[in-house]
């Protein structure tokens, strides 16, 4: 009995663990390909469901076309992988460019929750917010969205953080600096990319 | 060889497999069912051990 409890603690760990850094199975052109279906599928929803994945670590509720949904998450991904690529060169001596590719695209899979939660959400107009704010505390699927984001931009940042650590085998504080420095220069990126050519 | 009997029984299992196959971590990676850079950073774990000992 004993080590039947053992045995399923070991393997809630272990799934925790895969949710949390899948990277140790999965790396390279097969997280990729995984990703990617995650990412196609993002911008389809995001598209129906007029959710603007419009930052590396940023979701919004705006009215999206499917043309700009898809133009969203690629520049967020074009940002991501190339500013991680270069803080790859710097920190470390090896690694693999698809490594990276591969494991980065991945990273943006929980966002996928935040697609699909948008079938159950609607957005307060506009108008409406700018004529009284506290109209959004109303909106009960709205606030689930807002509270449901939370956890899903930490998971997607821990995935990211793992990502860069298998990828370029660094770890400690060297890890830590870099990758917070990456994340703020590549969100910034993309805002400021999205702002100009999108 | 002294320095390898230093290292711990897994450091010694990695090797060996390292050497079975020939020196590919792409075939250790789909044989341990760990990803590739997963595999390349467990040598590079030995291989800092190696040096360490070494000094």
């Amino acid at each position: 009995m004993k080590s039947l409890i053992k045995s399923a603690t070991m393997k809630n760990k272990n799934i925790f663990g895969l949710l949390i850094n899948p990277f140790s199975r999965i790396a390279g052109w097969q997280a990729f390909g995984i990703g990617l279906i995650f990412v196609v599928i993002m911008g389809f929803l995001g598209a129906y469901n007029d959710i603007a994945f419009d930052g590396v670590i940023d979701m919004h509720l705006n009215e999206t076309s499917l043309r700009l949904s898809f133009l969203y998450l690629i520049t967020d991904l074009v940002c991501l992988i190339v500013v991680m690529s270069l803080t790859g060169l710097i920190v470390s001596k090896n690694f693999r460019f698809i490594d990276i590719l591969g494991t980065m695209t991945l990273a943006k899979a929980p966002f996928l929750i935040l697609a699909i939660a948008g079938f159950f959400t609607t957005a307060p107009n506009l108008s409406e917010i700018y004529k009284d704010p506290y109209v959004i505390f109303k909106s009960m699927s709205f606030i689930i969205l807002m509270v449901l984001s939370l956890p899903v931009i930490i998971w997607s940042i821990t995935l990211m953080y793992n990502a860069l650590k298998v990828s370029c085998d660094v770890k400690g504080s060297k890890l830590t600096v870099a990758f917070i420095i990456a994340l703020f220069i590549s969100e910034a990126l993309s805002k400021v990319f999205i702002y100009l050519f999108v | 060889m002294p320095v390898l009997t230093l290292l711990s029984e897994d450091d010694q299992q990695f090797i060996l497999r390292f050497v079975k196959n020939s020196g590919s971590l792409k075939d250790m990676a789909s044989q341990m069912k760990l990803s590739y850079p997963t595999v390349r950073n467990l040598l590079n774990e030995v291989i800092n051990k190696i040096s360490n000992d070494e000094k």
